[in-house]
């Protein structure tokens, strides 16, 4: 061996080192974010409709060649349903928020008095939204319960919150969150189980699924868990407060529509409607 | 023993190929002549930071970095550079606390002024950034994930008395054009094998 050159692997790994350390943090990290339309929620209470906005993520159409082994894998998996093209183990979503309780300007809310603004106000956050089979609003469904208090039972719920006047406060709804959700939603939407013994409905809203199993006696063990396209964020409070949230979104395999020669996927989930109370 | 005469009489006949006619030059310790040059690479890390209004959102990071090149002359080197460095987005935002990562690569020239084992240089080229992410996008601080770049800096070497090996010192400032209205500034330590 030349006696100049035997230094040569030495260098050599340390060249791979550093390019492996770059190719590998690209690899791991590539979320994309999308900025939801900010929104007051006016603070009117439970006699009010909750103040929501809402983000529709979109996707592309599968290829044939991925329309294929969706339907291999649908074969595989045994049971009767569609594998969902948005699905839970490819997409994964996760909300970042700021709630600021502060006095808003007369074009922000009208007619807000500053002064009467309590120094300490509560909220709740409130994730719903939709996979490509069903969507859920939390709205809709305490208006579809009736009754005299209405009853609010969340998809994806926070914990209550206590702000203090022109202050704020941070939080993420974590992709674990949603992976509950999501669960919750399609065992609503296509495993509903009306057996009062385990009904789906409440029972999986109220119950983390690993925790307690309740209302999921129809979902298959093995199912592909269709994630959510459309995130709609809603705020309840007693007073006057402003939410800002961004949609973190990592698309493993590329799904999202970012190609203008592929076309736009567009699902038309059905609105869960709950059972009638008995 | 008579042949062993005749001859010595031949041989001290014949010229001295080996005199000293001068004195010989102060001698330089190391010869910085025997250090390798040609195609060398070098392995870099240290810190990157934004400057502008990147910086009020993003955090300075960790950096991480490559370059191979050619000594052309012993004072001009081409090279391509190649880092990658990461950060925590920051500041009163719903996003803040996400990480992202810029990736950099670059086609630079390098001047290098010698001195014995120490040696000065300064480099500077153009290329491309890349973001990890579109965050910067979704606080429309850029509007694409990858823009041209070019930038340049200066640096101290020190060359071992292997003939391969140095170590040194560098910082560099470049123009992020897609970046709204931002640089980044890095500081760097490095260890350079030369073939």
């Amino acid at each position: 061996m030349d006696p100049h050159s035997r230094g040569l692997p030495g260098g050599l790994v340390l060249l791979a080192l550093a390019g492996a350390a770059t190719l590998g943090c690209n690899a791991l990290n590539a979320p994309l974010y999308f900025q939801g339309p900010t929104f007051w929620g006016t603070g009117g209470g439970d006699d009010e409709p909750m103040a929501t906005s809402g983000l529709t993520l979109r996707f592309r159409n599968p290829t044939m060649q991925e329309q294929m082994k969706l339907a291999a894998q649908r074969d595989a998996l045994g049971y009767d349903m569609d594998v969902p093209w948005i699905s839970r183990d490819k997409v994964h979503v996760e909300v970042s928020y700021k709630v600021t309780y502060r006095c808003p300007t007369e074009a922000e809310v009208p007619m807000v008095d500053c002064a009467d603004l309590p120094g300490e106000a509560s909220f709740t956050l409130i994730t719903d939204g939709a996979n490509e089979y069903t969507k859920y609003d939390t709205q809709a469904v305490a208006d579809g319960l009736g009754g005299d208090d209405p009853i609010f039972l969340p998809l994806i719920p926070s914990v209550p919150r206590t702000l203090a006047l022109n202050s704020s406060f941070s939080g993420i709804v974590r992709e674990d969150d949603f992976a509950e959700g999501e669960l919750d939603l399609d065992a609503l939407g296509r495993w509903n189980d009306t057996d009062p013994a385990s009904p789906t409905f409440a029972g999986v809203l109220i119950n983390r699924s690993e925790v307690n199993p309740i209302g999921m006696n129809l979902v298959p063990r093995n199912l592909a868990v269709p994630a959510m396209f459309e995130i709609d964020v809603r705020l309840r409070s007693n007073a006057p407060m402003l939410v800002e949230y961004y949609v973190r979104v990592r698309d493993d395999d590329d799904r999202l529509f970012h190609n203008e020669s592929d076309t736009l996927y567009e699902p038309a989930p059905a609105l869960f409607q709950p059972p009638p109370l008995m | 023993m008579v042949a062993a005469l005749a001859t010595s009489w031949l041989a001290g006949g014949a010229p001295a190929r080996a005199q000293v006619t001068s004195e010989p030059s102060a001698v330089v310790f190391p010869d910085p002549t025997k250090f390798a040059h040609g195609l060398y690479t070098e392995g870099e890390f240290g810190a990157l930071w934004f400057n502008g209004r990147a910086s009020a959102e993003i955090s300075p990071g960790f950096a991480v970095g490559a370059r191979v090149g050619y000594d052309i002359f012993r004072f001009f080197a081409l090279q391509v550079h190649l880092m990658g460095s990461t950060h925590q987005s920051q500041g009163d935002t719903p996003i803040a606390g996400q990480l992202l990562q810029m990736y950099q690569g670059l086609i630079e020239g390098k001047l290098t002024l010698r001195l014995v084992q120490w040696s000065f240089f300064a480099e500077g080229g153009f290329g491309a950034a890349r973001m990890s992410s579109n965050l910067l996008a979704a606080r429309q601080l850029a509007r694409y994930r990858t823009g041209f770049t070019a930038g340049g800096g200066a640096g101290l070497d020190y060359h071992f008395l292997s003939r391969h090996f140095s170590v040194g010192v560098r910082g560099g400032y470049y123009v992020l054009s897609d970046v709204s209205g931002s640089r980044d500034g890095n500081v760097t330590m490095y260890l350079r094998y030369t073939f």
